[in-house]
């Protein structure tokens, strides 16, 4: 227990600095029209059953886009946004509350907004070791529908169609029901909104688990920052050498200091084992 | 009107398709609104669910399609947010398309999953207490009771995956300890979010990174931080001036938890489940410091084994008052304490039939008894448990003044009292210090007892040994025990993981006297054989290496007790060893190993040298009942046993599945046999010790299954039991082996789809057998508990409980017993009050009829239950 709560603190504040250092300014960029919950269910370690994690995830869709993240992050682009005028220690303590309810997993700290006006462009965004990496890419998604799978999901009659994408086959159930060509993560491209999608090693795996009109305005809100323009293949690059740069430093052991070597062997083991990203290139 | 009406044209340019179908097409709105991003389907024939293909419209509102289809016609629909959903069946051949589609802004449709009602991370699995709540449940253990995996008994003992829960906290704090049933019943179930089950809790937090417990542990996680709660309800009903008052409020604090109660009734409820200690603890038996002995009583029926509402017939009383202050963040200070007063009357027919070589002996009594129970329990407790220490200090007094008298006729008249009090006070001192990444554990236990009691007969018994053969008005059986135990231990524990070695030893001191003696008409029969007055010191030494294996998936240790026990015996009346000496060794193995996230097993074996208490040594007569009397012999029972255990567990928080099964061995070896000596003209019956080796084997096997399928709320369980046993016996000179068999069926299932309807049914089947060289029984019952809840509105729900109870003996005809209860609530919206008209045994069954057997005898019991009875309640909620 003790030994997640030292990864959670350092992970945490890693985030919170990036998020009040990188993030200067905050706008919003269209209305949420309908919001999309979906949990994220993935194993951090390919090798390893012991390693599924689960994060709350939110698609948002607008009128002309869709944001997708963690709902840590929309509820602490919307804290932002509230307490722009405030005092900075009391916004620092306000983030806390928020992140600390539910910590952003590396695996998952992104953004992911689609514009529906210039089809088939995902921008990406990222922060990984207090730089800001943005990743736009254009991706007609090659879906094939399978005619003979149909099945009810949350009410919703959803019929199967397959993909490949980031070096994983997915398998993905949408329905026509909610006539939007979305879906969570970077997926889209299916005549309805994307129910579930799992690889199919199930690995990762993101299950719709609810879907609100909004009645009250939502913003749909991104920060400007200054990012690295890069390539989906050399994110992955960077989050991984991110992750072996942690793992260095914990092992070196000056910037990290744990209570016995036991904690700090399990922190390696944690760094070590963080190995399965959603993208494999 | 007309512009909504669809209009669509189609340009044809027939050519010859080979199975590949091409569609160009293009969209327009009658509003000329943009018309992009609109999705066009291709359904096979007859068929506008299924696609085939589709395509998304580009800002232009043009698409094309490209599919392969058999079927002679196709169809082509348009599904968007921003226009009217659209269908047009077409022929399959190569086209363009022009659909022109009205506006209509899409609703759609909104859902929102409720969160998984079971949630499983890594040794915490949460259970939110709104998924199993229904309308009818009042307090948090009625909850509880439905959760898969979970078993509350008619005590308030609640068990997970089989096994009884080690602790039970609220918001993490140790209130009630063992008598957290006051807890269970009271607290409402709105106040509680969710029920944690802390699987391999280690409740000491020093030891919490290096040594690991098997124990599972319960904490309520409450809606609010502060919470002021609980129960207040007062009935009234007749016949007789029946009632149920209960006021019980509660605080929750991060400061102070407080449960005070106010408790009386006459209608059944047991109030003493929430007052008296609950034993067992993670398998341990616990607390027995604050247990009365019962060394005397009465003749009794044994209990029916229905709800026990149906038969106590009670006039109880309950104040309990706990108390928790946390002085700073790590210490803790608790007051419990709690007094119960209760009358209770009991009344049957019992008919014994004891087996005997030429015939059988039966004997028929009119049984009318009363008990009046007294008890006051305190309880003060200092503790402080944080990472660099842990610290418990607990003193207990606690203080019994029974008494119950009984008449019975056979058919004369006989008359039965007995007074049974008890004192115990005891003090446990436990401090625990981590020294780097070992610890060291001191422990300190005093406990003293003090039991006189006394068992009356009007007139005399047992005329020929005891007078001569001349009636005579009274005996007296007197039975005093006093004790005074101390138990210290140091404990060294050494943690280097994967390991962890315990180094405990200690000494354990008793000193005690029994005084047993035998008044005719209040003159003491100085006959040896009538005496014992024996005093003993006895010295218990003891070292045990516990060595603890735990790495990843695999938990196992070995514990090897080496004990030296001495008694030195002083025995005014007979003749005894002055002193024993042996050393005792008990070996254990235990292993326990995860599969995977979702089985585990666990496998135990044991081997154990037991000497038994010197309190058996009562060489002279002891008066038991009024046609029973026992003695025992000079030597102390030298008990061997070995055992082992196996178990299986399943469990899926997911799909709400959790499944047990185990199987324990045991093999005693005794070194004494008591004999039954039974006089078949009088009905007497002697009970002696008797040196000789004797052997007995048990197995049990027992599986617990249930499974909560969420979406459709139902709860399915299954509960199966089998037990098997064979001991040696000596009735009346003559040696045999007795064999007995159990299987247990109890299948239950409970239906809570319907938003209006609750259903619970209920089933339990058993079948004993016993077969000795005079008799052999087989008895069956069942039970079937069918319950049914209809709720038309908010305000109000009815209900029907409807119970069945059969117990069959081959030679009897068979009693089956229908009982009925029906109720009616009402709530008046927005108030804090609800009332509740009670019809309790609506068919007015007089008594329940059972069968039993014990190793001598088969009995018939008629036991009394409660009449017909109406209550009024009104109940107020006490949170906010």
């Amino acid at each position: 227990m003790k030994i997640n709560h030292i990864i959670l603190i350092f992970i945490f504040w890693h985030f919170l600095y990036c998020s009040i250092v990188i993030a200067q300014e905050s706008k919003s960029i269209d209305t949420t029209k309908i919001c999309c919950s979906y949990t994220y269910n993935f194993f951090e370690d390919s090798t390893s059953k012991y390693s599924l994690k689960s994060q709350n995830m939110v698609l948002l869709i607008g009128s002309n886009l869709s944001k997708f993240s963690t709902l840590t992050q929309i509820r602490r682009d919307l804290q932002r946004v509230e307490l722009h005028n405030s005092d900075p220690s009391h916004h620092i303590n306000e983030l806390y509350k928020i992140t600390s309810s539910e910590p952003i997993n590396p695996m998952c700290n992104y953004i992911v907004i689609k514009n529906y006006k210039a089809k088939d462009t995902i921008h990406f965004v990222s922060n990984v070791n207090r730089t800001s990496y943005h990743v736009t890419q254009v991706e007609k998604f090659d879906w094939s529908i399978v005619l003979e799978m149909d099945t009810t999901i949350l009410g919703y009659l959803c019929q199967k169609a397959t993909t490949r994408f980031g070096g994983r086959d997915y398998i993905a159930w949408f329905t026509t029901e909610i006539p939007i060509s979305d879906g969570p993560y970077k997926f889209k491209g299916l005549p309805g909104l994307i129910v579930q999608i799992c690889d199919t090693k199930k690995q990762h795996c993101f299950t719709l688990s609810g879907v609100e009109k909004q009645k009250n305005t939502l913003p749909i809100i991104i920060s400007e920052t200054n990012s690295i323009t890069t390539s989906p293949s050399n994110y992955v690059k960077a989050f991984f050498a991110n992750n072996a740069r942690i793992l260095e430093e914990i092992q070196a052991g000056v910037k990290y200091k744990f209570n016995d070597e036991e904690s700090k062997s399990k922190a390696i083991q944690k760094f070590k084992s963080r190995n399965s990203f959603i993208e494999r290139y | 009107m007309k512009k909504n009406i669809l209009l669509f044209t189609c340009f044809i340019f027939s050519t010859i398709s080979f199975g590949q179908t091409k569609i160009f097409g293009h969209l327009s709105s009658f509003d000329n609104s943009v018309i992009a991003d609109i999705n066009v389907l291709v359904h096979p024939k007859k068929n506008a669910v299924k696609i085939i293909n589709f395509a998304i419209t580009d800002s232009k509102g043009n698409f094309s399609l490209e599919f392969k289809s058999s079927d002679d016609t196709i169809g082509i629909s348009t599904r968007s947010l921003t226009h009217r959903d659209t269908t047009i069946w077409i022929p399959n051949l190569n086209q363009e398309l022009r659909i022109t589609l009205p506006v209509h802004v899409r609703e759609i449709k909104e859902v929102q999953v409720n969160s998984r009602p079971i949630i499983g991370k890594k040794d915490t699995i949460t259970y939110l207490v709104s998924a199993f709540a229904q309308v009818k449940d009042q307090s948090i253990g009625d909850v509880i009771s439905k959760m898969p995996g979970f078993e509350v008994d008619q005590d308030g003992k609640i068990s997970y995956q089989g096994s009884p829960i080690q602790k039970y906290y609220i918001e993490g704090l140790d209130l009630l300890e063992n008598r957290y049933a006051i807890a269970n019943n009271n607290l409402p179930h709105g106040t509680v979010g969710s029920v944690e089950v802390l699987e391999n809790h280690q409740p000491i937090k020093a030891l919490e990174s290096s040594v690991f417990s098997d124990g599972t542990s319960l904490n309520l996680k409450l809606k609010r931080n502060i919470a002021v709660t609980g129960k207040a309800h007062t009935g009234i009903g007749f016949p007789w001036l029946l009632r149920d008052i209960n006021i019980t409020p509660m605080l929750f604090s991060a400061r102070q938890q407080i449960i005070a109660s106010v408790q009386s009734n006459n209608i059944g409820v047991d109030l003493n489940a929430q007052n008296k200690p609950l034993l067992l603890s993670n398998g341990v038996l616990e607390n027995l410091e604050n247990m009365k002995p019962e060394l005397l009583g009465i003749s009794s029926i044994s209990k029916p084994q229905i709800d026990r509402q149906r038969y106590l017939n009670n006039n109880a009383h309950l104040l309990s008052y706990n108390h928790l202050v946390k002085v700073n963040s790590l210490t803790e200070l608790k007051v419990n304490a709690g007094f119960y007063h209760d009358r209770q009357k009991e009344a049957g027919i019992k008919t014994s039939s004891y087996y005997l070589t030429s015939s059988n002996y039966v004997l028929r009594e009119i049984i009318d008894n009363h008990y009046y129970n007294n008890n006051l329990n305190t309880s003060f407790t200092l503790t402080q448990n944080a990472t660099k220490r842990y610290l418990k200090n607990q003193l207990s007094i606690n203080r019994f003044w029974d008494y119950e008298k009984g008449v019975i006729l056979n058919p004369e008249k006989k008359e039965q009292k007995a007074e049974t009090p008890h004192s115990s006070v005891s003090n446990s001192f436990d401090l625990l210090i981590p020294i780097r990444k070992n610890y060291i554990r001191i422990y300190s236990l005093f406990d003293y007892n003090n039991s006189p009691q006394r068992l009356s007969f009007f007139p005399g018994v047992f005329i020929t040994e005891l007078n001569g053969g001349q009636i005579y008005p009274e005996t007296h059986q007197n039975y005093s025990q006093k004790e005074m135990i101390s138990q210290q231990y140091v404990r060294f524990t050494v943690s280097q993981k994967p390991w962890s070695f315990d180094t405990e030893t200690g000494i354990k001191i008793e000193l005690q006297n029994q005084q047993t003696f035998i008044e005719k008409n209040d003159q003491r029969i100085s006959v040896d054989s009538m005496n014992n007055d024996n005093s003993w010191r006895s010295y218990e030494l003891y070292l045990t290496e516990t060595f603890r294996y735990e790495k990843n998936n695999l938990r196992g240790g070995i514990e090897t007790p080496l004990r030296t026990l001495t008694y030195h015996l002083n025995d005014k009346y007979h003749h005894s060893n002055n002193s024993t000496k042996r050393l005792l060794f008990s070996p254990r193995i235990w292993i326990n190993y995860d599969f995977n996230g979702y089985w585990s097993g666990n496998a135990s074996i044991r081997h154990a040298t037991n000497l038994g208490d010197a309190s058996q040594l009562t060489q002279g007569y002891i008066l038991n009942g009024y046609q029973n009397m026992q003695r025992r012999s000079d030597k102390l029972d030298n008990k061997q046993i070995f055992a082992y255990s196996f178990g299986l567990k399943f469990k899926n928080p997911v799909s709400g599945v959790f499944s047990s099964i185990s199987w324990i061995h045991n093999q005693t070896t005794k070194s004494l046999l008591y004999h039954n000596l039974f006089q078949g003209t009088t009905g007497l019956y002697f009970y002696e010790a008797v040196e000789s080796d004797n052997q007995s084997t048990s197995d049990n096997v027992n599986m617990e299954n249930s499974w909560f399928i969420a979406d459709q709320k139902i709860t399915l369980t299954l509960k199966g039991n089998y037990i098997k046993n064979k001991r040696e016996y000596l009735l009346n000179d003559s040696r045999s082996w007795l064999n007995n068999q159990m299987i247990l069926i109890h299948p239950s299932v409970g239906y809570n789809r319907w938003k209006k309807l609750g259903l619970d049914y209920n089933i339990k089947l058993s079948w004993n057998s016993q077969h000795n060289i005079q008799a052999s029984n087989t008895i069956c019952s069942q039970t079937h508990r069918f319950s049914f809840h209809y709720y038309p509105s908010d305000k109000h729900w009815v209900g029907v409980d409807v119970e069945y109870y059969l117990s069959i003996q081959k030679t009897q005809s068979e009693n089956g017993q229908f009982f009925a209860n029906v109720f009616y609530n009402f709530k008046p919206k927005n108030s804090r009050l609800q009332y509740k008209l009670k019809c309790t045994n609506l068919l007015n069954a007089s008594e329940i009829i059972e069968y039993r057997y014990s190793d001598i005898a088969l009995f018939e019991n008629h036991y009394n239950i409660r009449p017909r009875e109406i209550m009024f309640t009104v109940s107020f909620a006490l949170n906010r």
